[in-house]
């Protein structure tokens, strides 16, 4: 499963790289996190709930970010071990600035499930996996837009 | 394959189902058919806390019309509705489409309400409520409630209702006139989710020009997908095959569906579109062939 | 009494089993104190296993044992295999994960829910490694190793030379090739693997009761694997399985896994699997690469063929692997006299499911790309593929035929059998039809196939696998041999014990017919015990319900052990009249005197005597009426030293006609007409024979148009439901009409062959040939299944595609 996407943030390039990264914004962001917990330089270990609707697994990750290039781009690595099986996902992010107090971000995602989910699940795998990424920039772009208006 | 623990409770009545509900918070989910809900539990993909078995609520289980309205109630079994002949001669949509959901075994068992609210992209219930702008009543124990089904479905398997909240009766409206409707979908097997499914109704005027049309199509979205355009690109207008072309060219730009297994996006695409002119041109010929309503 | 044998008697099996009365595994009952098993297996197609860390799990209320690949180690020695590559399977992941569903734990609970919920609590680290799924690519030089020990993922190769090969491609006129992929698929029966396993420490005895129908071969297998002396394995199987196709060989991994289980655990431990661990986990079809190429005359006629076959046979080579090579090795020409053949088999292992036997087992992976070449022989040289079949079929007058790889076709009438299907499916006038219909823009095509059908293997070919040197260290293998007992009772009445583990197909009311008509008795005072036990049943290694091998051997044994028991009553009813047994004759449940009729010695007062009154028997006779006979065929030899093999005792022989229709618009074949015919030299019970037809053909509809174990490219099944592996169901079944003609085996002393299995290996490819036929207009070539929507929609748009390009170029 693979896919793309773009969105504006209303930031400038180097707030919203901080903010991007900051855990607390990640916590909130990543759909079903309960505990984001650093390990290491830019790794974290994260229980996550992923799922729709009724249908939920729970899976222990290790979320890491790489490739830093402050404050232009870094990569998203999240790997997830739980009863239903594994999750890998991994999502490339590019901001570009546009004007002072905006940015673009462009993304782009390759996620496999493997156990389980990934033999039942065929039908609708592609696109709940779609809508989960976009979930996260959803929210990111919210939570940065209202942290600039706190600010 | 065995669900894990849960605890089970069987209201007699709605109040009590509801009461439960809301008692139960995020953790209770409700069971009818158990169609679907049933094997996910026991592959644990689900794992509610609490079954709130609705099996017993038989005032849910009715189909009624007062011209105007065709209402049936959450617990109609599938088999009921495709049988029911108030159905057929008011809707027939709806009978056309139940004979496509599983099979016979699972329409004795699945209801109509389990099928709607649980919002599979590709089913066909889903579908014929958003053909139809059928209505959703929804009940919790604070408030009852109607949405209409362009509002009701949201996304995978996600609707608008809320954890304490229950859909006790659909409505559909009954046309009158010169009224025909098709549905039709492709899928692997008889019985198979569709890969595509297309949902059409449509009225004639005297002059057999489409006066009123809806037309809606399954497994290439998120949720049943409404093609609002059909109405502009036909209405007022004898079909042709350029019109249909139209239609099934402004379909093929709409859809965006994934990949998957049993079908690539480009060959759903295709789907869509055949389909489309299928049904489009299904109903109208049936609409055509149609007595005047009186 | 009339003839019974040959009637269409209606089943005895079936008032059990459609009164809910059947005995499966499930319906047997338990010893007291059974403990049940879940399994937790690998969501990991490729990894190390670094730890597993059972103590949570452990900890829950119910839970008895959870064990471990390290554990379960201690007591066992891997499976043998039939090949010489060092390969180590254990029915456990020990060090490495390699396949998704391969078992890492095993949780034994007081039921079923505590041990999911306990499994659910078990904490597994995989060390992740680059799969392989791919048939090519397992063989490239970079290709990641699954059994680091073996040193590359070829398990088995060998090369065979039949003829005169060379020449016959010298002096071609031209020569056709090309590459086909049968795919993975599988076997789906309603019931799947069941077990209760029970090991009792004072004697050292694993007892299982388990829904395997051998080959029992495996349970010399098992019992080494085990480290016990063979008969302190007792294997119990059921009267009832519900359905195998063969997929249930495969449950002997799981026997051990479950005996030691019971063993550690200290208690009978059961476990029924569910269908998710079926469809990812059980056993399945091999999927095969195949490059044929034939050197052809310009009359059609093939002079020799030259093919290279992978099969890929998952994780780890498993016994009977690499039969699936080697099963139909005799007839690898199928039912043309082509007498140069060249063959390169491979048997290569890959991150998917293991495999082993299922209904047709290599018969559909051979046929495929030989029935494919031969409709191409016929499209390139622009001649009819029926005359091209016609130019290539072996003669009546050819039988017994010897086939390059050393087979013996038994007996039949190829082209007669053909034309009957081109007369019955109107050939001809579907021919105007289409030039009729493809005017109108109709896509209609025609499919043919002839196919012999191999039945009751010669246990000898799996040892085609070694070479003639490595072979010469070993005891050689031969025979087929199956065993029946026939016996009375003091009150007369009949007993039969077979161990022919019947799945359904009906075994108990054969016999009964041929005891009945061999005794003289009506069928229903006969009764058939079909519950195999390896402590007192009378079987052999080549025991069980595979290689359609009952209408063959299984027919035979039972015929033999009836004369057997006839032979004896007739020395007593001789001894007792004082009449010679040559004056006697056995008619209607009695003993008459050929030339006076009203001298007449019942039946019943025979066996009585023998029981009641032994001291009135012949001199030296023993008392009591219990025959057992153990029935092998001279033919099945052991591979010769120049590797030719008569890999199976009878050849039956079907020719399939199928016609089909493309919707243009959405690629959906639909199969207008299915004629198929057969000959399975004397029919047994045509009732029977015609459902096993039938399912045969269900099954061979599923491998053409729907059925496929699809893998992603990391290992990851995706078609672990039946959701998504899709077996085709009563709607999906077209119109059938099956004919039969029958030239008697002069193998079998009933004439019979096997049947069943034919169509499972010739639809797939009917099918395709007939949607290559259909779609002749668009230059596509079929070169795989399954014939899904998607995969026609999306080869006749590329073809039209290419098409425009060529209008505007």
């Amino acid at each position: 499963m693979e896919g793309k996407g773009n969105m504006v943030l209303e930031a400038g390039v180097n707030r919203a790289y901080e903010v991007l990264l900051d855990p607390a914004v990640l916590e909130k962001c990543i759909m079903g996190c309960k505990k984001l917990v650093l390990v290491d330089d830019n790794k974290y270990e994260a229980e996550l709930s992923i799922g729709i609707a009724a249908i939920k697994g729970n899976y222990s990750s290790t979320i890491e970010i790489l490739d830093l290039e402050e404050p232009r781009h870094y990569k998203l690595a999240v790997k997830g071990e739980g009863a239903p099986g594994t999750v890998e996902a991994v999502g490339i992010v590019d901001l570009t600035p546009d004007g002072e107090s905006s940015t673009l971000l462009n993304y782009s995602y390759e996620a496999e499930v493997g156990g389980k989910v990934a033999m039942v699940g065929q039908r609708m795998l592609g696109g709940v996996a779609k809508l989960v990424i976009q979930d996260f920039f959803k929210k990111l772009g919210k939570e940065l837009k209202r942290m600039e208006q706190s600010a | 394959m065995k669900p894990a623990k849960f605890d089970y409770y069987r209201p007699k009545d709605l109040p009590e189902a509801l009461s439960l509900l809301e008692s139960s918070g995020f953790d209770g989910k409700i069971i009818a058919g158990g169609q679907s809900l049933v094997p996910i539990m026991n592959m644990r993909l689900a794992t509610p806390e609490c079954l709130i078995d609705i099996n017993g609520l038989q005032d849910l289980n009715f189909i009624e019309s007062d011209d105007r309205v065709l209402k049936i109630g959450t617990m109609t079994r599938q088999n009921t509705v495709e049988t029911s002949q108030l159905i057929k001669d008011q809707c027939g949509l709806v009978t056309e489409a139940v004979a496509h959901i599983g099979h016979l075994q699972t329409r004795n068992r699945g209801t109509i309400g389990g099928s709607i609210v649980h919002a599979d992209p590709s089913a066909e219930l889903p579908l014929v409520m958003m053909a139809l702008n059928g209505t959703l009543h929804i009940s919790s124990e604070d408030e009852t409630r109607s949405v209409k089904a362009e509002d009701f479905f949201l996304t995978f398997l996600t609707t608008d209702m809320m954890p304490n909240e229950m859909l006790t009766e659909v409505h559909l409206p009954i046309w009158k006139g010169r009224v025909g409707s098709s549905f039709q979908e492709v899928a692997r097997r008889h019985g198979d989710f569709a890969l595509v499914a297309a949902a059409c109704q449509l009225e004639l005027d005297a002059h057999d020009r489409i006066s009123d049309i809806r037309l809606a199509l399954g497994g290439v979205e998120a949720i049943p997908l409404l093609i609002s355009d059909a109405k502009e690109l036909l209405a007022g207008e004898r079909l042709t095959d350029a019109a249909l072309q139209k239609v099934a060219d402004v379909v093929a730009g709409s859809v965006e569906p994934e990949s998957d297994l049993h079908a690539s996006a480009a060959y759903r695409t295709q789907l869509a579109k055949v389909l489309t002119t299928r049904v489009v041109h299904q109903a109208y010929e049936r609409a055509k062939g149609s007595a005047v309503c009186p | 009494m009339d003839k019974v044998i040959g009637k269409a008697v209606t089943r005895v099996e079936d008032m059990r089993l459609l009164t809910g009365q059947g005995k499966y595994i499930d319906d047997i009952g338990t010893p007291a104190q059974t403990f049940q098993a879940a399994i937790l297996r690998s969501s990991s197609s490729h990894a190390n296993l670094v730890s597993i860390d059972t103590a949570e799990a452990e900890k829950v209320p119910g839970v008895k044992a959870v064990i471990t690949g390290e554990q379960v180690k201690k007591y066992l020695e891997p499976f043998s295999v039939g090949v010489s590559a060092p390969v180590h399977y254990y029915p456990i992941a020990v060090d490495k994960v390699r396949y998704v569903g391969e078992p890492v734990a095993v949780v034994v609970a007081k039921s079923r829910y505590i041990a999911e919920d306990a499994m659910e609590r078990i904490k597994v680290k995989y060390e992740a490694l680059p799969p392989v799924v791919d048939i090519e690519g397992s063989m490239e030089e970079d290709a990641p190793i699954l059994h680091e020990n073996v040193g590359s993922n070829i398990a088995n190769h060998r090369t065979f030379h039949y003829g005169k090969v060379d020449q016959a491609f010298e002096e071609a006129d031209r020569i056709i090739k090309h590459k086909y992929l049968f795919p993975k698929y599988t076997a789906t029966p309603v019931e799947t693997y069941g077990i209760i396993a029970n090991y009792e420490s004072s004697e050292n005895q694993y007892t299982v009761h388990a829904n395997f129908h051998g080959p029992f071969v495996i349970q010399a297998i098992m019992a080494q694997a085990l480290k016990i002396p063979s008969n302190k394995l007792r294997i119990i199987v059921p009267k009832d399985i519900g359905g195998s196709y063969g997929i249930k060989a495969g449950t002997f991994p799981y026997m051990v896994l479950l005996s030691v289980a019971s063993r550690i655990a200290g208690c009978p431990v059961k476990w029924i699997e569910d269908r998710q661990e079926h469809l990812s986990a059980s056993s399945s079809g091999t999927d095969r690469v195949t490059y044929i190429e034939a050197a052809v005359k310009n009359n059609g006629k093939v002079t020799g063929l030259r093919m290279k076959m992978i099969d890929n046979v998952g994780a780890y080579i498993r016994a009977p692997e690499p039969a699936c090579l080697y099963r139909t090795h005799a007839n690898s020409t199928g039912a043309y006299d082509i007498p140069n053949l060249h063959i390169d088999a491979y048997a290569i292992m890959t991150n998917k499911l293991p495999t082993g036997l299922i209904r047709g087992y290599g018969g559909q992976e051979l046929y495929f790309p030989l029935e494919r070449i031969m409709q191409r022989v016929a499209f390139e040289l622009n001649l009819d593929p029926a005359d091209v079949i016609r130019e290539n079929l072996i003669k009546k007058e050819q039988f017994p035929y010897k086939t390059a790889s050393g087979g013996m076709y038994d007996s039949g009438d190829y082209m007669k059998g053909f034309e009957l299907a081109l007369e019955t499916g109107k050939y001809e006038e579907f021919r105007k039809k289409q030039e009729k219909a493809r005017k109108e823009g109709k896509i209609v095509g025609v499919g043919l196939a002839c196919i012999v059908e191999p039945s009751g293997s010669n246990m000898g070919y799996i040892t085609v696998a070694l070479t003639p040197e490595e072979r010469a260290k070993s005891l050689p293998k031969s025979g087929c041999s199956e065993a029946a007992t026939v016996s009375m009772d003091p009150m007369g009445s009949v007993n039969v014990r077979i161990s022919t583990t019947p799945s359904g197909q009906g075994h108990e009311t054969v016999a009964a017919q041929i005891v009945s008509e061999v005794l003289s008795i009506p069928a229903d005072k006969i009764k058939v015990v079909a519950e195999l036990d390896t402590s007192t049943s009378a079987w052999s290694i080549a025991s069980g319900s595979y290689s359609s091998r009952f209408a063959s051997l299984g027919s035979s044994a039972v015929f033999y052990a009836a004369h057997k028991v006839k032979e004896k009553l007739m020395k007593i009813a001789s001894h007792q009249m004082k009449v010679s047994e040559s004056e006697l004759e056995l008619r209607d449940g009695a003993f008459y005197e050929k030339n006076d009729p009203t001298k007449k010695y019942a039946l019943k007062r025979a066996a009585g005597s023998a029981h009641w009154n032994p001291l009135s028997l012949p001199e030296g006779m023993e008392p009591g009426i219990y025959e057992t006979y153990y029935y092998s065929v001279k033919a099945a030899e052991p591979p010769d030293e120049n590797d030719l093999i008569n890999s199976s005792v009878t050849y039956g022989f079907v020719a399939d006609l199928v016609t089909v229709e493309i919707d243009p618009d959405t690629g959906e074949v639909r199969i207008l007409d299915y004629v198929t015919i057969h000959d399975a030299g004397k029919l047994l019970n045509p009732l029977i024979v015609d459902g096993q037809i039938f399912g045969g053909l269900a099954h061979g509809l599923g491998g053409a148009l729907y059925e496929e174990l699809v893998y992603d490219n990391k290992g990851q099944l995706l078609t672990g439901s039946f959701m998504d592996y899709l077996c085709p169901t009563a709607p999906e079944i077209p119109n059938v009409t099956i004919k039969h003609i029958e030239t008697p085996s002069p193998m079998t002393p009933l004439g019979a062959k096997g049947l069943g299995e034919g169509n499972t290996m010739s639809a797939p490819v009917a099918v395709a040939n007939a949607v290559s036929d259909a779609l002749t207009p668009y230059q596509i070539e079929i070169d795989t299944l399954p014939l899904s929507p998607n995969r026609i929609w999306t080869l006749l748009n590329q073809a039209k595609q290419n098409k425009n390009k060529e209008v505007t170029v």
